[in-house]
């Protein structure tokens, strides 16, 4: 274990020295204003091909706006966004989808008149080749999913709900999955697996782009943590260091009733 | 899918209810039948097809009245309904927007008895939509183009070589130069307003007002006007003994026959007592401004249109006034009423605000009716050119009018339509 | 009394609103907004037909109506991209305001354009042929309108429940949001709807001025009102909804004046609104909502 975590710390300041192309995202000096709000106000994050990277941070710190400006939802005011070498600021969100970024938003948002089966196939919407190889794999990690393959996404429980949707988010094979607070709602159990099959879908070889306010398990799974608060990333970390770090459990992990 | 289920189900049987109401006819009265078909709203309308009711039956006929709501462009059931009951005639004093529709559905429904209506229907609009028509289409209307006598033979030429001459005016006139029979009727009033005039220049010389204009109006007669010799009668009323039957075929519209009906009124005596102050002469600008009030758009605008031309045409022949030997231009101020009674206090407010002597129109009454107070209050007379109503000069004193009424119009085509139909 | 003349007729005015109604509610379905200008689009695209082969113009029929219908939904589109897609983040209201700002632009318009005369229709062949049918004797498009109504409705009904296209306006009419994340262009599945609709209502102009042949610059407004009330009595949002809900009006309205109520013809479409608002505020097939949170 020991010489893992050595590795990876190595392998982590290796990175900053790699150039562009090695990375898979890359944001820089990222400013959205709603209104004159600043929501997200001059954030940057690396992050590597592979990897599960998580923003932690209390609601309203910006997260869900730095993904959703990722995803070409809302197009920010300052900053670049660079995917895989290639400065994707601004594009709409099927350009966006078509270049390997996938979102999984937060509440699921299954279309709810639409089957279990149609809600996985307008996830690969833009796709024009077969995509029976890409439902078996879906339905291989949510045996659910298949059992229901012919009802409204509307009639789901919640966490069902939520499988569908990271099955959906899975169809347009993207090479990075945003997920914003896929634990939302859901009862620990469901949780807990939830996050288990994120760990999978890493290790299938999608990278992971992770926002939590459940920051104990984001922590765990998470390889590199970025914490935000109001728009600024306060702190980032390895994800165990952050775990162990005492102003990080305190703000997010022990007292969260409080906040 | 049970849902679709139950409404074919619900069709089934409302068509097996209506094969069986096949099977029970219903007895015919032995009376003439008439179906008259009135506009909710529409004064003309329900005012005409009232008096039509009201005359036809006293001759003996049955009417079936019915009304509908406005906008309504299908009148396939309401013809329909006067095939089931046996109509020998259809009177349907209507828009010509109503009409043209009514006119086809008819046809499509194979309408075997003739249709009539009021004087709006003397329009390119019916004779475009009764081409083909296997049944007769008649309107009774002031005038008739054909008409021989000398002065209407002068007015006609005189005009239709004034619209051949002036493009604009053509395209006023619906791009043709068939005289209508309200510009016969606008080129009356304007003289009959210039015969006021004069009279009141004459009695009161340039301090002469718009009550002048008013008393000269209650006493004036026309002798040589265009649409028979027109005077007023104690409400204000031209006093008229005939009207004009027309029938559009192939195109054009045919005198029928003229249709006379006795006409006891008398003409008034002495010119009513007017307690306003009235308009005073604008002897500044040498310059009497006759206020034109009608529709030149709206539901009514071609109709409002032709009574405008009506009125040019008799102010180009006819524009000077000399009062205390200086001449005076008369020029006309048209004010769009826009078919509309919301908009007739404005637009009437505009004519007082020119400083108009007198006031001309409206096509329709409804929009008349609604301008009398505005024109009462600046004590500025009106004369009414193709308004038909009875309620346009009852209690209105500053209203006048050159065209006959509702009821004597409902009488004229209730006879006409007996005589028709009936013998 | 023979009542199967205003049974026949009943269902032919029903099919003509039904085909305006489906523009209504698809409009409604993936916008949320009630595209007041629709019934004068369908006006306006009867006064085209009249400019090109009627009195006034000198084409083939037959050229004109196929130009026809790709002007009427050229202008669909139009109005969609000028009127609506500019206030897309815009309160709804906004829309609505902007909605009706357009049918009174086109009504204004025509009449500026006609004079406010009304202008006859021009004879379509085939359609404007008089025949006798089940001892009816009107034109061949009364007695087509229903059929063509209820097959546009399969047809659509198909398309949007069996193809990917009608997969992605489904969900665009749940959430522009997730579809744009799906990768869907949501301005042009709105614009390809509106097209849809503009597409409908030539179609419906076409039987319905046929019949009726008189247009003015308010022709559309009644068809347009009582395509509404279809569209809500039978749910909006709802295809079938919108043809079963025209039907009923159609024949309701018919009927009432086969039974005398002539006068009060309206009144009994409004109550029957009223009520279907009041019992089923959904309307006849009105979805159900099986959100959950």
């Amino acid at each position: 274990m020991s010489d893992i975590k050595n590795y990876e710390i190595k392998d982590f300041q290796h990175d900053s020295e790699h150039t562009q192309k090695e990375k898979l995202l890359e944001i820089k000096n990222l400013k959205v204003q709603f209104g004159g709000i600043k929501a997200v106000d001059g954030i940057s994050i690396d992050m590597r091909p592979g990897r599960i990277v998580t923003l932690i941070g209390a609601n309203g710190a910006g997260k869900s706006t730095t993904l959703r400006s990722i995803a070409g939802i809302i197009k920010p005011q300052e900053g670049e966004i660079i995917f895989q070498g290639e400065n994707i600021t601004g594009w709409s969100p099927d350009k966006i989808v078509s270049a390997g970024i996938s979102m999984c938003p937060e509440g699921r948002k299954v279309f709810p008149n639409l089957t279990v089966l149609e809600n996985l196939k307008i996830g690969a919407y833009l796709r024009k080749d077969k995509l029976d190889d890409d439902i078996e794999y879906v339905y291989s990690l949510f045996p659910r999913l298949k059992e229901r393959h012919w009802q409204f996404a509307g009639t789901l429980s919640g966490g069902e709900q939520q499988m569908l949707a990271v099955g959906r988010a899975l169809m347009s094979r993207p090479k990075l999955l945003m997920m914003d607070e896929p634990s939302l709602g859901l009862a620990p159990l469901v949780v807990k697996d939830i996050f288990e099959i994120i760990k999978t879908i890493n290790q299938n070889g999608v990278s992971v782009l992770l926002v939590e306010q459940n920051a104990n398990m984001a922590l765990k799974v998470a390889r590199w943590a970025y914490v935000l608060e109001t728009g600024h990333i306060t702190m980032e970390g390895r994800g165990e260091e952050l775990l162990a770090d005492e102003s990080i459990k305190e703000a997010y992990l022990g007292k969260q009733k409080t906040k | 899918m049970k849902k679709i289920l139950a409404i074919l189900l619900a069709l089934a049987m409302v068509f097996a209810l209506a094969a069986c109401g096949d099977a029970s006819a219903e007895k015919k009265s032995d009376k003439v039948v008439a179906y008259v078909l009135a506009e909710k709203g529409d004064t003309y309308s329900l005012g005409l097809a009232n008096n039509f009711k009201t005359a036809f039956e006293a001759l003996g006929g049955e009417v079936i009245m019915e009304t509908f709501p406005a906008n309504t462009t299908n009148f396939s059931d309401y013809v329909q309904k006067a095939m089931d009951n046996s109509a020998a005639v259809m009177f349907a004093p209507n828009s010509t927007t109503v009409a043209s529709n009514l006119i086809k559905n008819a046809q499509d429904l194979g309408v075997e008895f003739p249709l009539m209506a009021g004087d709006t229907w003397e329009s390119s609009v019916i004779l475009d939509a009764a081409k083909g028509c296997d049944f007769d289409v008649y309107c009774s209307t002031f005038f008739d183009e054909n008409d021989e006598s000398g002065t209407a033979k002068e007015f006609v030429t005189g005009f239709k070589a004034w619209l051949n001459a002036n493009s604009d005016k053509k395209d006023m006139n619906g791009g043709n130069d068939i005289v209508a029979a309200v510009s016969a009727l606008g080129f009356d009033a304007y003289n009959v307003a210039m015969v006021a005039i004069r009279a009141a220049a004459e009695t009161a010389g340039s301090a002469m007002t718009s009550i002048d204009v008013a008393k000269a109006i209650c006493t004036a007669k026309l002798e040589n006007a265009v649409t028979g010799v027109i005077q007023f009668n104690e409400t204000g009323d031209a006093i008229k003994d005939s009207a004009y039957i027309k029938k559009a075929a192939d195109g054009a519209f045919q005198f029928v026959k003229v249709q006379k009906t006795a006409n006891s009124d008398s003409p008034m005596s002495t010119a009513k007592e007017y307690a306003e102050a009235g308009i005073a002469l604008d002897t500044a600008n040498k310059k009497i401004v006759i206020g034109v009030y009608e529709p030149t758009s709206g539901a009514n605008g071609a109709g409002g249109k032709q009574e405008v031309l009506g009125v040019e045409y008799a102010n180009s022949l006819d524009h000077v006034v000399t009062i205390d030997g200086v001449d005076y231009e008369v020029v006309l101020y048209v004010s769009d009423n826009g078919s509309l009674e919301e908009n007739a206090v404005t637009a009437a407010s505009a004519i007082v605000n020119q400083g108009a002597l007198v006031a001309l129109g409206s096509y329709g009454s409804g929009v008349s009716i609604a301008a009398a107070d505005t024109f009462s209050a600046a004590g500025m007379p009106a004369i009414g050119i193709s308004c038909t109503n009875t309620a346009v000069t009852e209690g209105h004193d500053y209203y006048f009018r050159t065209c006959f009424l509702d009821p004597f119009q409902g009488g004229v085509m209730a006879s006409f339509a007996w005589e028709t139909v009936a013998k | 009394m023979n009542i199967m003349p205003y049974v026949i007729r009943g269902l032919a005015t029903g099919g003509q609103f039904a085909l305006v109604a489906i523009g209504y509610t698809m409009v409604y379905g993936i916008l949320k907004l009630i595209n007041f200008a629709h019934g004068d689009m369908f006006m306006v695209s009867g006064i085209m037909l009249i400019y090109m082969a009627g009195s006034t113009g000198a084409m083939p029929i037959f050229a004109s109506i196929i130009i026809m219908v790709i002007l009427t939904v050229i202008l669909g589109y139009l109005i969609e991209k000028c009127a609506y897609a500019p206030l897309r983040t815009a309160p709804r209201m906004s829309s609505m305001i902007s909605a009706i700002g357009v049918s009174y632009l086109l009504q204004n318009l025509v009449s500026y354009i006609t004079g406010g005369l009304s202008k006859q229709y021009p004879e379509i062949p085939g359609l404007s042929t008089s025949v006798r049918f089940l001892g009816v004797k009107d034109k061949l498009s009364v007695f087509v309108s229903p059929v063509v109504a209820i097959v546009l409705m399969v047809v659509l009904v198909l398309v949007i429940n069996h193809t990917k296209f009608g997969m992605s306006m489904r969900a665009v009419s749940k959430d522009f949001e997730t579809s744009q994340l799906m990768g869907i262009k949501i301005n042009r599945v709105i614009s390809i709807t509106f097209a849809i609709g503009a597409f409908l209502a030539a179609v419906g102009s076409l039987l319905y001025f046929s019949k009726n042949t008189g247009i003015n610059h308010l022709a559309g407004s009644t068809p347009g009102i009582k395509a509404f009330i279809a569209a809500v009595v039978g749910g909006i949002g709802s295809i079938p909804g919108a043809v079963v809900g025209a039907l009923i009006i159609g024949l309701v309205e018919s009927l009432a004046k086969a039974f005398g109520l002539a006068d009060f013809s309206d009144v009994i479409s409004f109550a029957l609104l009223i009520i279907i608002l009041v019992f089923k505020p959904t309307g006849i097939f009105g979805e159900k909502v099986i959100d959950k949170v």
